[in-house]
């Protein structure tokens, strides 16, 4: 089984994203999502810009979902945390339907009052697909120059 | 599964931003731009309120992609 992902040169310099349905039944939130491939990422990750699509706004998850023990710091200063426990990711395959993966996956947000200006620009900061998903993976191809991306199952 | 066609139909959507981007950022440059089937359906500079108009009309959840305008590329320490 093969999920392509692909590069994108509106990263500099360029990067590998996948495309996914993330779903959390749990707290009924879905929506389709546009990844940043980082070995260096221990979890899976929802960034404030797919948050906000999701609907899990800061105000939300204070009244709504348990944080994280640990306060979190890390590029784009002080983060909260908070667990996405049962969540999936579905990609489509190279090969027809799709695949459906089962994770513990992370949200980050940042506090907007906080940051001030600094926030617009952690905005930008992709959703991270990490090495939870990534190890599932029998092999992982990428090259810039051949233009390749390419998750095996 | 309507999952499936709808991830179909966001990769499109992704792949038309990227394609489209330098015409873009003629026209839209620092604002957040939504776009479907080959459509700008909204834009602004505010994700939040975007995102909102978005929702009120039932748009997302769903295929559209959304991402920021930018002359630039982000480099992104990660």
């Amino acid at each position: 089984m093969r999920i392509r992902g692909f590069i994108t040169s509106r990263f500099a310099p360029p990067a590998p994203v996948l495309r996914a349905h993330f779903r959390n039944p749990h707290i009924g939130v879905q929506d389709y999502i546009t990844f940043l491939l980082d070995t260096g990422a221990s979890i899976t990750t929802i960034l404030d810009r797919d948050a906000i699509r999701l609907g899990l706004t800061l105000n939300y998850a204070r009244r709504n979902l348990k944080p994280t023990p640990q306060r979190m710091v890390g590029i784009g200063g002080p983060a909260e945390t908070y667990p996405l426990s049962s969540s999936e990711l579905m990609f489509s395959l190279e090969e027809g339907g799709e695949h459906l993966e089962r994770l513990n996956a992370c949200l980050v947000l940042h506090d907007p009052e906080r940051l001030g200006e600094e926030y617009n620009r952690v905005m930008l900061l992709p959703s991270i697909l990490g090495r939870d998903i990534i190890n599932k993976c029998a092999k992982l191809t990428y090259s810039q120059k051949r233009q390749i991306v390419l998750l095996e199952l | 599964m309507e999952a499936v066609s709808g991830l179909f139909r966001y990769g499109q959507a992704h792949e038309w931003f990227e394609r489209h981007h330098q015409e873009l950022v003629g026209a839209f440059e620092g604002e957040w731009v939504a776009v479907t089937e080959g459509v700008i359906v909204d834009h602004d500079q505010d994700l939040n309120k975007l995102v909102h108009r978005l929702r009120e009309g039932k748009i997302i959840p769903g295929p559209v992609y959304i991402d920021y305008v930018s002359r630039e590329p982000l480099v992104a320490l990660l």
